[in-house]
């Protein structure tokens, strides 16, 4: 009950934030922490709850990023709903990448979602004609103020935690939990363990590649190294690592404690701001691999509730 | 198809090739030993392609002094990051812990690199690097020569370490069988980190061979590193063997379709092997039975 | 350890970056508050040899305005972005230079990409935009209103060696032709294929590379197998080098190659690909006219202080400033939208040639003060690059076939 009211408290606060706070780059902040939250909670449900490292997310994300532009572009689609087009062809994108490498485990698997990843990308460089190819798309229209963006991505991210909530704190979570601890004993006790991995990767690319087409409407460019580089792949990870993998929040505090650093950095140098990601990955993984947020449930001595022990370690042990 | 056109590519997959398969060695003899896929690897090539580039510039002095340089460098860089950070990291979190954490240190590498060399392209002067004997029609680049030749020395140079002398056959034992291996006395942690540092060593080393031949900028290393993977893949993840014959293989591949494909896509022949090898024969062509 | 060094190494350089941002002008003669005109260049990343070029040319000439008082007492002073010429950092680069009230216009750009990026957003937030390099025919066939070019747009590139296959070299029959996935590799080559096209020649190869590869071995071993006549090429640097160095390596030999200016046309070019690269043609923005004694002046004047010859974009930079600088003293006032007024009332005679923004064949503010001129073919000859067709602008005789060996 807590809880509930708590969670309830922060969404209220979230609403009402762009009528307190009107500075630009602060909302523009608050943009991209609520997508990469986004982005960080549909990797984790694979990632963290499933146990499958996934590089090749940023597949989904440029799928919806590209998927919503061309249908605005060459048929005056509207992005909004071009953004369900486009997170409908990601799931279905996802289908064959799954089929083809589920069968893999641990790092194999890691390196064939990359290897699909690049694969996507040079096609998508590759089809001038339909992508622009190299330079990439551009949306002369006007779609709405940075407000009004706030507001969209607060929806699609609240919506994300839902959806991933009921995953989790269900007899799925059980299943997910025992996939990631050990797939052969989860299918021995009866567990459909390709099934279940098909279908959390299915809802990971569709909140993956919503987050793909709001970027591409909220940014009005993009291209191939934009939206399918390896690095947004990176970028997701490193925000639920930080924040804490396996948990609900940790993806969300993750964003909130990246983006800002990230943002300003890139102020400075458009270097420092993936060599920030990069550091953090590697202090985080070294000192603290269970993140911000299980560490500090360990430090009040809090259990998790019964379903999914959200605080467990990236594949602990051998 | 000109006959002569496809021996030309062939001749040029057999010269690049040989130094993918350096790279692909280390990373095999790492994957091999401690089941670490090390996402690093590209980035310690680029920093290979860099010392001989600064060798060069700033010592005016040649290959072969870049690779006596690099040789104990980054056997330290890689005994260095095993020690402080591998190690620890396998420990707390795993395996997929260490395919994160050399994730990151890539990006880390890589961004630092372009920080402080920035992202302008080095190459060496042209005078050096377009040399080539013409045979029968046939173009042989001159470095490229010369790469190979070191390259397939290396390549003999760690088999002989392997099959020879007691690290080598350490390393091995463990590559097979770990726990057998520490019954039998050999020192895990101690094989790791030799391991770790053989691997760093051949990749530096490979990058030296690779700076007349390619352009030096902070993010080459994401170019060798994907190729790399496929070869490691296509011969066997641990096998030395199938790092060094794929990598042949590999560039013969990559060379001849060049000659059918649009420039475009060239890349992505890598990747489409990669992925079919893994579906279909993920134990490569020698597997992990033969090392 | 080795990374706790190189972390040491990446804080003290981060330290060291709000250093950088010391790059805006130097100091001018003229007193008075600084006029500031925006511009983005890649000043760092693989094509920062280009943002050099500019910087060197707008500082020259802003030094030379100033020299002589400025705009009614003021002196204009050049602020600098660096794209390092990627899209996506041109835009934020741009939206940062309007944000700042005291900038008044936008110049530069660079790649043909970049160029469009900042147009979208001049037109946007209403800020003048003066296109200076970027030649892609998109930047002025969108009907933007508050952008207008200098420069010859990209298909008028190839004009020069279209004129020289008709009257020179007219046993040409057979064309390769690569180049680079861009909006400039193709705004230069599609125009010149089509033309080829209609003419009866035959395209044997016809490659899109992607941009910054590492290797073009395999692309040059596919062109040699069809020994084409001419081989097209549209490139930046490094490619552009790489390109020709590896064509020799291979033995390729045909009658005649040719860049479409870019990476063909530009010191580094030389540098980079030594002597490989002689006799190679470009065709491209000339660097004004060879026999104007003006032009003549200007090119000593930067040799003298920079150690090379002025090329295309050299020229095309110091012609935009005093573009800019003579809109900036019509100008009713230093508002932005006054200043856009200016600027496409121009009609100005430049080292770059006759100034003067036109709607056109679909074209919206795009110069077009020599119909279809402005653009040249040369070549290198002992390491120079020398006009060589037409022959009314030439400084030398063209060396045909080319010796490629």
């Amino acid at each position: 009950m807590r809880k509930l009211v708590l969670a309830l408290l922060v969404v209220i606060a979230l609403a009402i934030y762009p009528l307190v706070v009107t500075n630009h780059f602060f909302l523009h902040l608050s943009i991209m922490a609520l997508m990469y939250a986004l982005l960080g909670m549909s990797w984790n449900l694979l990632g963290g709850y499933t146990g499958q490292i996934s590089f090749g997310h940023a597949a989904f994300f440029g799928t919806g990023a590209y998927t919503s532009t061309i249908l605005l572009l060459r048929y005056g689609i509207s992005p909004w709903l071009g953004m369900l087009v486009g997170a409908v062809f990601a799931v279905l994108l996802s289908l064959p990448l799954g089929w083809l490498t589920f069968r893999l485990r641990g790092p194999y698997f890691a390196l064939s979602t990359l290897a699909f990843a690049e694969v996507v990308r040079v096609i998508v460089y590759n089809w001038d004609s339909l992508t622009g190819g190299g330079d990439g798309l551009n949306i002369l229209a006007d779609l709405g103020g940075i407000v009004r963006f706030y507001y969209i991505i607060l929806t699609l991210t609240v919506a994300g935690v839902l959806v991933m909530r009921g995953c989790v704190r269900s007899r799925w979570g059980y299943f997910l939990n025992a996939i990631r601890e050990d797939e052969d004993a989860a299918e021995a006790l009866g567990v459909p363990a390709t099934r279940m991995k098909l279908i959390v990767l299915a809802i990971s690319a569709f909140f993956v590649a919503l987050a793909g087409s709001f970027f591409a409407s909220y940014q009005l460019y993009i291209n191939p190294d934009l939206v399918y580089e390896s690095q947004i792949s990176i970028q997701m990870i490193v925000v639920t690592i930080v924040g804490g993998i396996g948990t609900l929040e940790g993806p969300v505090v993750g964003a909130l404690v990246i983006v800002p650093l990230s943002e300003y950095f890139r102020g400075l140098s458009p270097v420092a701001n993936p060599l920030i990601y990069g550091l953090f990955i590697v202090i985080f993984m070294m000192f603290l691999p269970e993140g911000i947020v299980s560490r500090i449930r360990s430090l009040l001595g809090r259990r998790a509730p019964a379903v999914a022990e959200e605080h467990k370690q990236v594949g602990a042990g051998v | 198809m000109k006959l002569i056109s496809l021996i030309q590519a062939v001749v040029n997959g057999l010269l690049v090739g040989s130094l993918y398969s350096v790279i692909a060695i280390g990373l095999t003899i790492i994957f091999g030993v401690m089941r670490v896929i090390n996402m690093a690897h590209g980035e310690l090539i680029m920093l290979g392609m860099y010392v001989a580039f600064w060798v060069f510039t700033l010592l005016k002095l040649g290959q072969v002094a870049a690779l006596l340089i690099s040789l104990p460098l980054f056997l330290v860089l890689g005994a260095g990051m095993y020690g402080g950070m591998v190690n620890r990291v396998e420990r707390r979190a795993g395996e997929m812990g260490t395919l994160l954490v050399t994730a990151g240190v890539s990006y880390l590498v890589a961004n630092a690199a372009q920080l402080v060399w920035k992202a302008d392209y080095r190459s060496l002067p042209a005078a050096l690097t377009t040399r080539s004997w013409f045979v029968g029609g046939i173009s042989f680049n001159y470095s490229l020569m010369w790469a190979f030749l070191a390259a397939v020395m290396l390549t003999a140079a760690t088999y002989l370490f392997l099959i020879y002398t007691d690290a080598g056959r350490a390393i091995r034992a463990t590559a097979q069988d770990r726990e057998a291996a520490a019954l039998m006395g050999v020192q895990i942690h101690r094989t790791n980190m030799m391991a770790f540092a053989l691997g760093t060593a051949l990749a530096g080393m490979a990058g030296v061979l690779l700076t007349p031949v390619f352009y030096v900028y902070p993010y080459v290393g994401r170019v060798f590193l994907i190729k790399a993977f496929v070869v490691v893949v296509l011969g066997g993840m641990g096998s030395v063997l199938g790092a060094s014959l794929g990598g042949l293989l590999f560039g013969v591949v990559e060379s001849v379709a060049s000659l059918f494909i649009s420039s475009g896509y060239r890349d992505a022949v890598g990747l489409v092997i990669f992925l079919l090898v893994l579906l279909f024969k993920p134990s490569g062509l020698f597997g992990r039975s033969r090392f | 350890m080795k990374i706790r060094l190189l972390r040491a190494a990446c804080l003290a350089a981060l330290l060291c970056i709000p250093l950088l941002n010391a790059f805006a002008g130097p100091p001018a003669e003229a007193k008075g508050e600084p006029i500031l005109i925006g511009t983005i260049q890649p000043m760092s990343g693989p094509y920062a040899a280009f943002g050099v070029k500019f910087y060197q040319a707008y500082n020259m000439a802003a030094d030379e305005i100033n020299a002589a008082g400025g705009i009614k007492g003021r002196p204009i002073q050049i602020v600098f972005e660096d794209s390092q010429d990627k899209m996506d950092l041109a835009q934020t680069a741009t939206r940062k230079l309007v944000e700042n009230p005291k900038i008044v216009a936008l110049m530069g750009g660079r790649l043909s990409g970049a160029g469009l990026a900042i147009a979208q957003v001049a037109e946007r937030e209403h800020i003048p935009y003066l296109v200076d390099h970027p030649s892609a025919d998109v930047i002025t066939k969108s009907g933007f209103q508050w952008t207008c070019r200098l420069n010859p747009a990209s298909s008028f590139n190839s004009v020069p060696l279209q004129k020289f296959l008709k009257e020179y070299a007219k046993d040409i029959k057979t064309v390769a032709v690569l180049y680079e996935n861009s909006v400039y590799g193709k705004g230069v080559t599609e125009p010149f294929k089509t033309w080829l096209g209609q003419n009866g020649y035959q395209i044997v190869v016809s490659e899109l590379y992607p941009p910054l590869s590492l290797d073009y071995r395999d692309l040059l071993n596919k062109v040699k197998a069809q020994n084409p006549d001419l081989l097209f090429l549209a490139g930046n640097i490094p490619d552009s080098a790489l390109i020709i160095r590896q064509s020799k390596e291979l033995g390729l030999t045909p009658k005649m190659i040719s860049g479409a200016g870019a990476g063909f046309s530009i010191n580094e070019f030389i540098e980079q690909a030594g002597d490989a690269a002689n006799t190679v043609f470009s065709t491209g923005p000339w660097s004004g006219n060879p026999k104007d004694p003006k032009v003549q002046a200007l090119a000593e004047k930067f040799y003298k202080r920079f150690g090379h010859y002025p090329k295309e974009h050299e020229a095309e930079g110091y012609a935009a400033i005093y573009v800019m600088a003579d809109a900036l003293r019509r100008a009713k006032s230093l508002s932005r939208s006054d200043i856009h007024d200016a600027l496409l009332a121009t009609n100005l005679q430049t080292t770059f040639g006759p100034v003067k923004f036109d709607t056109f064949e679909g074209y919206t503010n795009q110069n077009n003060g020599l119909k279809n001129g402005q653009v040249v073919l040369s070549q290198w000859q002992n390491r120079r690059l020398y006009n060589v067709w037409p022959e009314d602008v030439s400084e030398g005789k063209p060396q045909y076939p080319g010796t490629y060996k």
